[in-house]
């Protein structure tokens, strides 16, 4: 009756008391200021009773013929028990949600997206410095922010406008490069030269006097565009020259192509199947006969954000792969075809190769070796500043 | 009177169909399934029934289950 709530607070326990006459035992933990809180009688001889769990000592020292089992527990005591009895799956639980919680707070991939490569390596530079790279831990906010006015000071000349952001476990950075207009150029005046030997094809010529003809030749540092007007033999005007100035120019280059090949042929097999990526790892689901060789399409079906895992379609096509040795032959169209996408590499979109001619061609122990000489149309015009003025004749 | 309410020390007795319920008893005399002799502040109670069960013992609390035939105080 009294303190019924604290009461409630004491963990009890179930005992089943079997022997001769459990009764008087009973009234006998009675005498003892024993609480009972039930008492059920199974048998003549067994019976279950409710006592608190702190009164269990108590009641096994009063104990003389009776056998006493444990049946049940109840309050805090048993969830101590049950805490202890589970206490591994509890473990493996709480040690699960720390590495989940350490995955996810670790960034596993810095993407800088540019196509300027020095830049892409500047910055990551400069992103490591402030400890934001791979395998270390997510920044908070305030110190992001902080990093990217730091770098927005640092390459104020380079960037614009600069966001990082945290996309799962990677940083994905993005920037807009500064585009800084040389206000100097546009007042001063210039003239157009050639800025290598070559014979002129076209001249598209905005503002200056064209004092080249088409297929003239021209040497390195000869002037094409003038910007100094003149009429009837009298400077009329100085002006800043503009325009394009194209002209045929001329390489030689060398190269030694290997007579071995690499064949890459389908054989007409495929198939769709479904594959789980786990870091760098590819884990093929139920593909009983995989391929030797293959060319892969990968469709992503399920992404985790917080770990390095997803589950990917593949469309799997069958290839055959050869290698060996070429003949001199193909070698040699193998060696011309690289000289030619050499070339081109360095070529603008709107210059391009007129023609070629193989030179010198000799068969050495690693291949084929070939002197080819190609004529080329590029822009040859540079602007040059005009250093001395001359004076206006009226 | 008021000291019994406020200490709770009141000797009570709650009768319903099948169980009695005693409070502030003093001490179980005798105890059988047929007969029970429990000793209370100012008097014996004698309570006669078929399958008496105790279903609840504690220091001050007493419940008693089964068929209750008879009560008597003397």
């Amino acid at each position: 009756m009294k303190n019924k709530f604290i009461d409630r607070m004491y963990s009890r326990i179930l005992l089943e008391i079997n022997g001769r006459a459990p009764d008087r035992f009973i009234v006998k933990l009675n005498k003892k200021k024993i609480n009972i809180f039930n008492i059920e009688k199974i048998s003549k001889d067994k019976v279950r009773i409710i006592i608190y769990y702190k009164d269990y000592e108590k009641l096994l020292k009063l104990n003389t013929i009776y056998e006493i089992k444990i049946i049940n527990y109840f309050g805090i005591v048993k969830k101590k028990k049950q805490f202890f009895k589970y206490y591994h799956v509890i473990l493996a639980i709480i040690f699960s949600i720390i590495l989940i919680y350490l995955f996810s707070s670790i960034i596993f991939k810095v993407e800088i997206v540019t196509t300027d490569e020095d830049m892409k390596k500047k910055l990551t530079r400069t992103l490591k410095r402030y400890d934001i790279s791979e395998y270390h831990f997510k920044k908070n906010y305030d110190y992001i922010q902080s990093v990217k006015e730091k770098i927005l000071e640092e390459y104020h000349d380079n960037i614009e406008w600069l966001e990082i952001e945290n996309v799962g476990t990677k940083y994905v950075i993005k920037y807009e490069p500064r585009i800084i207009k040389n206000e100097s150029d546009n007042s001063k005046f210039r003239h157009i030269v050639a800025k290598k030997n070559a014979i002129i094809k076209k001249v598209f010529s905005s503002q200056g006097q064209v004092v080249k003809e088409k297929n003239s030749y021209v040497k390195k540092g000869e002037i094409i565009v003038s910007g100094y007007i003149y009429s009837n033999e009298k400077l009329k005007s100085t002006v800043k020259a503009s325009g394009m100035v194209y002209g045929e120019v001329w390489y030689i280059t060398k190269v030694v192509y290997p007579f071995n090949y690499y064949e890459q042929r389908k054989t007409g097999k495929e198939k769709n199947i479904f594959n789980v990526k786990l870091f760098n790892n590819n884990i093929e689901l139920f593909n009983f006969k995989p391929f030797n060789d293959k060319i892969v399409d990968d469709k992503i079906l399920i992404r985790n954000n917080l770990l390095p895992i997803m589950l990917t379609k593949q469309h799997q096509e069958e290839v055959e792969i050869k290698t060996g040795m070429d003949a001199v032959e193909g070698t040699k169209i193998n060696a011309i075809s690289l000289a030619y996408d050499r070339i081109k590499e360095g070529l603008k979109d709107d210059e391009y190769i007129i023609d070629y001619k193989v030179l010198d061609s000799k068969i050495i122990a690693k291949g084929v070796e070939m002197k080819i000489f190609f004529s080329v149309c590029e822009n040859i015009g540079t602007y040059v500043e005009i250093s001395e003025m001359k004076e206006v004749e009226q | 009177m008021l000291r019994d309410y406020i200490y709770d020390n009141k000797f009570q007795i709650w009768i319903f169909d099948n169980k009695i319920n005693i409070t502030n008893y003093i001490d179980i005399i005798s105890f059988s399934e047929e007969y029970l002799i429990i000793k209370c502040p100012n008097s014996i109670l004698h309570i006669k029934g078929e399958n008496l069960i105790i279903s609840k013992l504690l220091t001050e609390e007493l419940l008693i289950k089964g068929k209750i035939l008879n009560i008597e105080f003397r």
